[in-house]
């Protein structure tokens, strides 16, 4: 085996802090594809970026395996961020041919190629209803939709509606008096095929977007889905021209207007809330929804075991692994909510609805894990006072 | 030799024992008879022989070492003028010398013959090859050759790849010989790129059960149960009612045509040699269900006799149904409308008298084709229906009827029927054709009183008084069996409902999966002429199978990766074949197992799986991107 360190190597390990790691195991104690029997050690990983080895790190199944949930990180006593190092061995891998067996057929990564290229003309808003108000090129407010329609296109038989949350956010916005951009010239932002290290096709989504927003005018960006977030908030900084807007999650966006939210009392129901890695630990956007439930009439929040920083993601690592391990993961935290005695699981990332609806189709434990999902903003939305 | 000249032979056997004639020698006929005919014949053969017990006595050969980076050679096929004619071979043969990893490239005028098959031996050997491509024709027909020679020589055989450059290229684009050069570049430079994926793969082998069951006991069944029992192999046969000879038992069939014998005594005659074989009779006994494959199947019996029974093979000889008029030409109204089927039972009873409502016919109108050649119901041709209307027309004449036959083309396909044709016409029995898409209209007020039609040859319409009216049904897929098979045996069914053989000529009994094999009506109208021959061809084809020890397991098939499946069943939900299933490996968490033996290696869980968890080997995603990747690169270096 080829043992060459290079300069790549140790610059991405010396970002991540790397050198910084004491052994101390904390990590791999941690993970939860480690804890469930996966072959990962966050640990060892870190070790070996120290040591440099490429091809070893590289060709190693544990770089795709690694959900980049941030769990390790958030224990490390070092501060080694774990995942910003998987983020950029990754596109080191793709460079040396190496890829995820996507799950699907690499069908979804497909899409967003394509939607990289831009050659493909897209009807991307004909769910939009009569009663929403949006514009779609000059505004304040620009509101990202994300992929949620190709998502409920793509997995029909999952019977999920992630267009609902997207509905339920232009609803709120209007109700807000605010009639946002949706734009029919959205793509996809790239955010999976930047961390399955595809950086090239990553740029192209990233420059068509961020001008798309630039030329909107917009003075706010604000964005449903945790991904796009996380994506729009740390990973397009480095493309805007201008002073960026101020990006917000839809829940931060209507946390800061609960005053001019009137809502209506509702049935009562106990809700258990679902923290997606991204607006979690990427983002430290954990307070918000919790707001927002407090807020709502009749609405009881009952607290997983596992939630807020602890909180356990829904394993659908982008796009790049799915196997028993994943749905060992989800399974738990499907029980995990059920034993909340919560009616719905609330969560405020599409994804989070894709990889437990798919997980709650297992032919053996139906009811065992089964629970109905809500996206956080169809809440508000049905809350809202006449 | 009989009247015509011809063999006097039906189902094979001749006068003399030991000598049997086949095909068109017989009389005239297409081709899928006449192999189903020369496999009747074979087995019957058999009988003679002894000793007919497959050993293996290959020496075995040495492996050729394959390892190492690809070594490709690639012979391109003239196929005589077929590909040649159109392609032009030495630009191919250098196109792919320019191919990376090819090291050998060759023209052959016939790859498949033994020359071309010499040639192709000395390739391997001169170039120390470890991976070949074969331009030429259709791997469904030919590769099994390819991999033949590849096996004697210790190169293995999933090595190989052939492309089809005869019928997707000089075939189908004749007129374009340009485009077809270039299609022919290009699908020779993705079997290259496929070829330089390929790996080895080893076939496994599991004993063989050297006994067999027959489902159904008419005269297919007992045809093959007999013929498979003769030569030593353990039968059982299985009827679901409480006798055998199916539509030959009381009280269906009086006279069979050719030869006018009563059906008892042709049924008795076969009866007894059933018995004298040593099969196995299982009367008012049922399959529950089957699982399994080629060599091991496992039914499960209902009935009176209930039991696991292990066989190496299976023979589907459940016989059809008859179409059900119901309203069509007053056969529900009119006493005096009645099916072919019950006409034949009245002549059980009595074949002097026919009696309807108390009172004896004077005259009687046969109408053919219902059901049958008929879009809506049945679009094929029943072919035992215009001889079995001509037999019972033929015995109504003799009481003295006045007969009428109604028919759009009368088919006098069996041995015999157009001899009987002309014998009901010079009795006076009278045909009236009419047009296609006509039909006659039975009229009357409690009873059928005359058939009115459009008389095609007399360009009027006509009005014929009647006592009788027969109609001729014809056959229909029998249900629920074919239904049910279908669904446990996976054994196709064609576009007209009835079982489909694998192929008309290449395999007339066989079916898509090994072991199961047709007789009889089951696989679609027939007479018993036919029905028998077909019967001792699926008995032939299933010793095929029988004789061997072990069964080899074909290795291109789909594999779990059991780490990356996150059991969600869906695999197991597709399967055609009930491969995949379920295992719990620990508490609570399920993996897929596919079922090496019964897998087919067709892909669709492949391709549904989630999770990227199966590997369809010999079809590798790997092996198929390679492929798609060179199609779209045109660059030819190394
Ligand atoms: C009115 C009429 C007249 C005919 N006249 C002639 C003639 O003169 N000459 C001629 O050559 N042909 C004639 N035929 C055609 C002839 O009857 C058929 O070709 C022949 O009988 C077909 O035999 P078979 O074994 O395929 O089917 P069948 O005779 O139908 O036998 C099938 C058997 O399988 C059994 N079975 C079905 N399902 C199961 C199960 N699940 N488990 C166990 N057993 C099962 C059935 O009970 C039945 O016994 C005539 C047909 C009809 C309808
Ligand atoms: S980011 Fe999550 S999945 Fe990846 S190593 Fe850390 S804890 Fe494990
Ligand atoms: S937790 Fe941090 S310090 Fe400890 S082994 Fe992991 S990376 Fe190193
Ligand atoms: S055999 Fe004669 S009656 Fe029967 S379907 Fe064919 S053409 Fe019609
Ligand atoms: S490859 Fe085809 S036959 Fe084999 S398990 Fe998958 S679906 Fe079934
Ligand atoms: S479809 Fe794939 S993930 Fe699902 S059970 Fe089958 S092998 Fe496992």
């Amino acid at each position: 085996m080829k043992t060459t360190s290079t300069p790549e190597i140790a610059e991405i390990a010396d970002k991540a802090r790397a050198w910084a790691c004491y052994d101390c195991g904390k990590c791999t104690a941690t993970c939860p594809i480690a804890r469930v029997g996966g072959a990962l050690s966050p640990r060892r990983q870190v070790l070996a970026a120290n040591l440099g080895h490429r091809e070893d790190i590289i060709t190693n199944n544990a770089l795709f395996a690694c959900l980049t949930c941030g769990l390790c990180s958030s224990r490390c006593p070092a501060g080694v961020v774990y995942c910003e190092l998987v983020l950029n061995l990754r596109q080191l891998a793709f460079h040396d041919g190496v890829e995820p067996e996507c799950p699907h057929g690499g069908a979804l990564q497909s899409m967003m190629r394509m939607m990289a290229k831009g050659k493909t003309k897209q009807d991307r808003l004909s769910w939009l209803t009569k009663d929403l108000k949006v514009q779609h090129k000059k505004g304040d407010v620009f509101y990202w939709t994300g992929c949620t329609m190709y998502y409920d296109a793509f997995f029909p038989d999952f019977n999920i509606t992630t267009l609902d949350a997207t509905r339920a956010a232009i609803r709120v916005l209007n109700r807000l008096g605010v009639t946002p951009v949706v734009s029919p010239d959205e793509r996809c932002c790239g955010h999976d095929l930047l961390w399955n290290g595809d950086r090239a096709n990553f740029e192209l989504l990233a420059r068509h977007n961020v001008k798309l927003v630039e030329s909107s005018g917009a003075k706010t960006l604000v964005i449903s889905c945790a991904e796009c977030l996380r994506t729009w908030n740390i990973d397009y900084q480095p493309f805007f021209e201008t002073s960026p807007p101020k990006i917000m999650h839809i829940t931060e966006f209507m946390q800061e207007n609960l005053d001019n939210l009137k809502f209506k009392a509702n049935k009562e129901h106990t809700v258990t809330y679902q923290d997606p890695c991204r607006l979690g630990r990427h983002l430290g956007i954990f307070d918000p929804p919790r707001a927002i439930l407090e807020a709502l009439p009749d609405i009881t929040l009952a607290e997983m075991p596992r939630s807020g920083k602890n909180s356990i993601c829904c394993a659908g690592g982008t796009w790049s692994n799915c196997d028993r391990y994943a749905k060992h993961i989800q399974v738990d935290r499907l029980r995990e909510a059920k034993s909340t005695g919560a009616e719905f699981l609330v969560t405020s990332c599409p994804k989070c609805q894709i990889h437990f609806a798919c997980a709650m189709k297992d032919p053996n434990l139906h009811e065992e894990i089964e629970i109905p999902m809500r996206d956080i903003a169809t809440l508000v939305a049905d809350a809202l006072a006449d | 030799m009989g009247p015509e000249g011809i063999a006097e032979a039906p189902a094979g056997e001749s006068t003399r024992d030991g000598i049997f004639v086949c095909g068109s020698a017989v009389g005239p006929q297409i081709i899928p008879d006449c192999v189903a005919q020369a496999s009747a014949v074979a087995a019957r053969a058999q009988l003679f022989l002894t000793g007919h017990r497959v050993e293996k006595h290959e020496e075995p050969v040495e492996l050729l070492d394959v390892t190492g980076k690809p070594r490709i050679g690639i012979l391109v096929c003239h196929c005589g003028i077929n590909i040649a004619g159109v392609l032009d071979i030495d630009d191919l043969v250098q196109y792919a010398t320019a191919l990376p990893d090819v090291v050998a490239a060759a023209g052959s005028t016939f790859a498949c013959s033994t020359t071309g098959q010499d040639e192709l031996v000395e390739l391997i050997r001169e170039h120390n090859l470890n991976r070949l491509v074969i331009a030429a024709c259709t791997p469904r027909t030919h590769e099994p050759i390819f991999r033949e020679t590849c096996t004697h020589i210790g190169f293995n055989p999933y090595l190989i790849e052939m492309v089809n450059i005869r019928d997707q290229c000089s075939w189908v684009h004749t007129g374009q010989p340009v485009e077809a050069q270039e299609k022919a570049r290009t699908l020779i430079r993705m079997g290259v790129a496929r070829a330089r994926q390929l790996e080895p793969l080893f076939e496994g082998e599991v004993p063989m059960m050297h006994s067999a069951l027959v489902i159904g006991g008419g005269i297919a069944g007992i045809q093959a149960a007999t013929d498979l029992a003769v030569q030593g192999f353990p039968v059982t046969l299985v009827e679901k009612e409480g006798q055998l000879g199916g539509r030959l038992a009381k009280p269906h069939l009086k006279y069979l045509y050719p030869n006018m014998r009563p059906a008892t005594e042709v049924l008795e005659a076969k009866l007894k040699l059933l018995e004298e074989s040593g099969a196995r009779v299982l009367l008012n006994t049922d399959v529950e269900s089957i699982t399994g494959y080629v060599g091991n199947f496992e039914a499960n019996l209902t009935g009176e006799t209930e039991e696991l029974l292990q066989v190496g093979a299976i023979i589907l000889a459940v016989g059809a149904d008859l179409y059900d008029p119901e309203e069509e030409y007053g056969y529900s109204k009119f006493p005096n409308v009645i099916t072919s089927q019950e006409l034949e039972t009245m002549l059980v009873e009595d074949d002097k008298n026919v009696e309807i409502a108390g009172s004896r016919p004077r005259s009687a109108s046969f109408v053919l084709c219902v059901g049958s050649r008929d879009p809506e119901h049945f679009p094929g041709c029943s072919r035992y229906c215009c001889p079995t209307a001509i037999k019972q027309a033929i015995l109504l004449r003799r009481m003295g009827m006045d007969i009428t036959i109604f028919y759009r083309d009368i088919r006098t396909i069996s041995t015999g029927a157009e001899e009987m044709y002309r014998e009901a016409r010079g009795l006076g029995v009278l045909f009236i054709r009419i047009p296609e898409g006509d039909k006659v209209q039975v009229s009357g007020t409690d009873h059928a009183e005359s058939v009115r039609c459009f008389d095609d040859l007399l360009g009027r319409h006509l009005e014929v008084p009647t006592d009788l009216v027969v109609l001729s049904v014809g056959m229909q897929p029998k249900q629920p069996e074919t239904s049910k098979f279908h669904d446990i045996l996976k054994v196709s069914v064609g576009l007209d409902g009835f079982f489909m053989e694998l192929h008309p000529e290449l395999g007339p009994v066989e079916t898509p999966v090994e072991g199961v094999l047709l007789a009889g009506t089951a696989q679609g109208p027939k007479d018993i002429v036919d029905t028998v021959a077909q019967a001792s061809a699926a008995a032939a084809k299933a010793s095929i199978f029988l004789a061997h020890d072990t069964v080899s397991l074909n290795p291109a098939v789909s594999e779990v990766i059991e780490e990356k499946c996150r059991g969600c069943g869906t695999c197991a939900e597709i399967c055609e074949f009930h491969a995949p299933a379920l295992v719990e490996i620990e508490p609570g968490t399920f993996v897929a197992r596919i079922n090496a033996s019964l897998c087919k290696g067709c892909g669709t869980c492949t391709s549904w799986c989630p999770s990227g968890a199966i590997v369809s080997k010999h079809f590798t995603d790997r092996q198929v991107h390679a492929m798609i990747d060179a199609l779209f690169t045109t660059e030819t270096s190394k």
